[in-house]
């Protein structure tokens, strides 16, 4: 997910998703930051639009030419969805909202 | 205020694979392609005149062959796991370049062939050339 984060931010997420905040429970907007549950694993991506015909959470890594995302395992249900990453607690030099892509 | 932070127990997420990912090199490639080079060079100055030098022979052949399908190995690996449909945008030839590497890897298993095997040196390099063009 580089540049966007780098490992070892902090992150604060919203709880969403079909059991999240009431605000945050449908599809999460293109180009915001999620979590995804997946085998008992949490991974961050970005929502992206998915491709003609393909339903569920499309999500691509920022850094394109070394994340694994949705171009390998195709879009997850929105089932996955865990929550929405809104700021950067830290490190302190890097706090600051994690902002929806355009 | 204290139980307020309680409730917010981090957790790690991941923005890649399980295993190390993004960890490829071509150089492995690139050294299996000189070895096999070499053992071309050996094989052509061995004269058997005894067990010893039969002994060699063989050696320099097994050798040979080990590396041009270590060579194929290594390049497919990168291929398939690490080239993605961005890369192929960018570098179109991608699929061809590594087709007639594979197949003159085979080439120089099979056979004992000077100008083959500075062929499969220069494709790997040419190959490895790629790799590090689609990482700028």
């Amino acid at each position: 997910m580089e540049p966007a984060l780098r490992p070892g931010d902090r992150l604060l997420v919203l709880p969403a998703g079909p059991n999240g905040l009431p605000g945050l429970r449908g599809a999460p907007p293109i180009g915001s930051v999620v979590i995804v549950e997946r085998e008992g694993r949490f991974d961050v991506k970005r929502v992206a639009l998915p491709p003609a015909g393909v339903t569920g959470l499309w999500l691509l890594g920022d850094n394109v030419a070394l994340s694994r995302d949705s171009r390998h395992d195709g879009a997850q249900p929105l089932s996955t969805l865990r929550g929405r990453v809104v700021y950067r607690i830290g490190p302190r030099g890097r706090r600051g909202r994690v902002a929806a892509a355009r | 205020m204290r139980n307020l932070f309680a409730e917010f127990t981090p957790v790690t997420v991941h923005a890649h694979c399980d295993v190390p990912c993004g960890i490829y090199d071509p150089s492995g490639a690139v050294v299996a392609a000189k070895t096999v080079a070499r053992m071309v060079e050996l094989i052509g100055q061995i004269e058997v005149t005894d067990n010893a030098t039969r002994n060699k022979l063989v050696r320099c052949i097994t050798a040979k062959e080990e590396h041009a399908e270590k060579v194929k190995h290594e390049v497919q690996v990168i291929w398939s796991d690490y080239f993605k449909p961005e890369h192929l945008a960018k570098f179109p030839d991608l699929h061809d370049q590594v087709w007639k590497l594979l197949k003159l890897a085979s080439k120089n298993k099979q056979n004992v062939d000077v100008a083959a095997a500075a062929e499969l040196v220069a494709a790997t390099e040419a190959f490895a050339a790629t790799f590090v063009a689609s990482k700028a």
